[in-house]
C-alpha cells in the first residue's frame, strides 16, 4: 500500500509539472499556432463550454447520473462478490464447481456483452446495471478469495482453540485478515466498473457521462467532449483517493513497513 | 461465570473427582503423517501421565515429535493409534479445558490486547468480560496496555498477552510448546519467574515442550526424556527440588549432567 501523501513543495511540483506542460503545449497549439480547427477547442472555448453546462445543470445531471448508476451497481456487484469469495474460499469443494466457469468469464471484457445485454434486458437501467456488476464482480471476487486463503493458517489454530462459532470466524478472523486484499479488489472493482460505465453509456444511454460525450460528439461540440473525458478522469481518481483513504481508515492496525 | 476465575475451588472439587491423580493421560500414543507409500512416524507408543498441578517438561532431540505430542493433547492433531484423556475425558479435539501457548504469540494484529484476551474467555458476551480481562492483563503485568495492537508489543509482551489469553478459560491443563523461545535472554529469565508464579498462584497443569535443558529443570517437578523419531518415551525424571531453583547450585548441575548423558545416548 502507498505511503502517506508527501504535501512537500518539491514533490507538488514535481507532480504539477506534466499537467502544466500539457496546458502550456495545448494553449500553445490552439492560440499562437491556430491549430485545432473544430478538433481541438481553445482554453477558452473550453472555459466557457463548462461554464454553459454547469449553469444549465447538464453537468451535474449526468454526473448524478453516472454516480447513481456505479453506486447501485457496484453495491450489487460487491454484495454478490464478496460473499461468493469468502464461500469459494471457505469450501473449495464449492469452489470446483464454479471457478472455471468465471475464470471463463473474466476474460471476456463487459463491453464485448453489450448486444446481449440491449437484446435481453433493452436499453434502459438494466443494461448499464449489468455492465457494472460485471465489470466490478471479478476483482472483488478475486481479491476475496486471495485474502482468505491468505490468512495465516496459524490464525485458523487460534480459531480453534478459542471454540470461535461459525459467526465469530467470520467476524474475528475471516473479514479482518482478509480486509487488505479485500480493499485492493474494491478499489480495482470500482475503477473497472467506472471505466465500463462510460463506454457502456457511450452504445446504450441516454443520460450520463459517457452519453454526454456521445451527444457532444454528433453535435461537433468539442469542447464538450474534452469537459466530458476530464470530468471522467477526475471523477475516476476521486473514487480511487476515497478508496485509499478509507483502506487506511480499515486497516489502521497495519505498519506501514508490514505491507507487501 | 463468577466459576470461571475461582480456580483455586475448581481445583478442589476436582481433586476428589480423580483418584488417579493424573491430570493428562496419554496411552499407547501413536502419530504418523503422510499416506501409506510416504508414511512420516513422529511418534510411537507414547505412555505418560502428569498427575494434577505438576509441571512437566517434555525434551528430547528437535524433530521427536515433541510439538505433534503437545498438538495432539490440544487436540489439533487427532492421534493416528492410542488415546489422550484430560481429567478422565477422552480428548476429542480442542477444548476449554486445555490452553495452549504456541511458540509465536499468535495474536490476531488486527485487535487489541484487550480485544485478543477477550476472546479467550468461553462467555465472551458476559457483562463482567472487561473486568475478567482487566484481571488477567493485571496478572501478566500488562495493565496499561489494554488498547495497544500487538505490533506495539515486544516480543515477550506478546507473548504474555498470549498468556493471558490462554488463561482467560482458567484451564486445567496449560500447554506451552516451547513459548519462551524466540525470547532474549533476559526477558526470557523474567518469564520463567512469572510462569512459575501463575503455576504457583493458579495450581494448573503444566505440560511444556522444551529444548532448552536448564529451562525444564529451573521449571518443572518431572522431565520426560523423548527418544528420535519416532518418539517414544525414554524416561521420567522427577526433579525433586525446592523452588525457586538455583542454576549455579551442585544439584541443579547433577540433574544437567544427568540429561545430557540420556540425549546423548541416543546419538552414539
Amino acid at each position: 500500500m502507498d505511503k502517506k501523501v508527501d504535501w512537500g513543495w518539491r514533490v507538488m511540483a514535481r507532480k504539477a509539472t506534466l499537467p502544466i506542460m500539457v496546458l502550456g503545449i495545448w494553449w500553445w497549439l490552439t492560440n499562437v499556432r491556430g491549430f485545432g480547427g473544430g478538433i481541438l477547442p481553445t482554453p477558452h472555448e473550453f472555459t466557457a463550454g463548462l461554464g454553459r453546462l454547469i449553469t444549465t445543470g447538464q453537468l451535474w445531471r449526468h454526473i448524478s447520473i453516472s454516480l447513481l448508476r456505479i453506486g447501485q451497481g457496484f453495491g450489487l456487484a460487491a454484495g454478490l462478490a464478496i460473499p461468493l469469495g469468502i464461500l469459494v474460499a471457505a469450501f473449495p469443494i464449492f469452489g470446483q464447481f464454479v471457478l472455471p466457469s468465471l475464470e471463463f468469464l473474466r476474460q471476456i471484457p463487459p463491453i464485448a456483452w453489450i448486444p446481449v445485454f440491449i437484446l435481453a434486458l433493452g436499453i434502459g437501467e438494466a443494461t448499464k446495471l449489468a455492465v457494472i456488476v460485471y465489470a466490478a464482480f471479478f476483482p472483488v471476487f478475486m481479491n476475496t478469495i486471495l485474502g482468505v486463503t491468505q490468512i495465516d493458517q496459524h490464525y485458523w489454530e487460534v480459531a480453534r482453540l478459542l471454540q470461535f462459532s461459525k459467526q465469530e470466524t467470520l467476524r474475528e478472523l475471516i473479514v479482518p485478515g482478509a480486509m487488505a486484499s479485500l480493499a485492493t479488489g474494491i478499489r480495482l472493482g470500482l475503477s473497472n466498473s467506472w471505466r465500463a460505465l462510460v463506454a457502456a453509456e457511450m452504445l446504450a444511454a441516454v443520460s450520463g457521462l459517457g452519453y454526454m460525450i456521445m451527444s457532444a460528439r454528433s453535435l461537433v461540440r468539442m469542447d464538450e467532449v474534452f469537459i466530458g473525458i476530464l470530468v471522467i478522469g477526475l471523477l475516476g481518481t476521486a473514487f480511487d483517493w476515497g478508496c485509499r483513504v478509507l483502506e487506511q481508515h480499515f486497516l489502521y492496525w497495519q505498519k506501514p513497513e508490514e505491507d507487501i | 461465570m463468577s466459576s470461571t476465575f475461582c480456580t483455586g475451588k475448581s481445583q478442589k472439587k476436582t481433586s476428589d473427582a480423580s483418584p488417579q491423580g493424573a491430570d493428562v493421560k496419554v496411552l499407547n500414543l501413536s502419530k504418523w503423517f503422510g499416506g501409506p507409500n510416504n508414511r512420516l512416524k513422529a511418534l510411537e507408543n507414547v505412555t505418560m501421565e502428569v498427575p494434577k498441578g505438576a509441571f512437566f517438561s517434555v525434551i528430547g532431540q528437535s524433530g521427536c515429535g515433541k510439538t505433534t505430542l503437545l498438538r495432539l493433547i490440544a487436540g489439533l492433531e487427532t492421534p493416528s493409534r492410542g488415546r489422550i484423556e484430560v481429567d478422565g475425558r477422552q480428548v476429542e479435539g480442542t477444548g476449554w479445558e486445555r490452553g495452549l501457548i504456541f511458540q509465536e504469540p499468535r495474536l490476531f494484529p488486527w485487535a487489541t490486547v484487550e480485544h485478543n484476551v477477550r476472546l479467550g474467555l468461553p462467555d465472551r458476551d458476559s457483562s463482567v468480560w472487561p473486568d475478567l480481562v482487566a484481571e488477567l492483563l493485571e496478572l501478566v503485568g500488562l495493565e496499561g496496555f489494554a488498547a495497544a495492537f500487538p505490533r506495539k508489543l515486544s516480543g515477550g509482551m506478546a507473548q504474555r498477552v498470549a498468556l493471558a489469553r490462554a488463561l482467560a478459560s482458567t484451564p486445567r491443563v496449560l500447554l506451552l510448546d516451547e513459548p519462551l523461545g524466540a525470547l532474549d535472554a533476559v526477558t526470557r529469565a523474567r518469564m520463567q519467574k512469572e510462569l512459575l508464579g501463575i503455576w504457583h498462584k493458579r495450581k494448573i497443569t503444566m505440560l511444556a515442550v522444551t529444548h532448552d535443558l536448564d529451562e525444564a529443570i529451573l521449571l518443572s517437578t518431572h522431565i520426560v526424556v523423548l527418544s528420535e523419531r519416532p518418539g517414544t518415551v525414554k524416561s521420567v525424571i522427577p526433579i525433586q527440588m525446592e523452588y525457586p531453583r538455583d542454576r549455579t547450585s551442585m544439584e541443579f548441575n547433577r540433574f544437567k549432567q544427568e540429561l545430557v548423558k540420556l540425549l546423548l545416548e541416543e546419538v552414539s
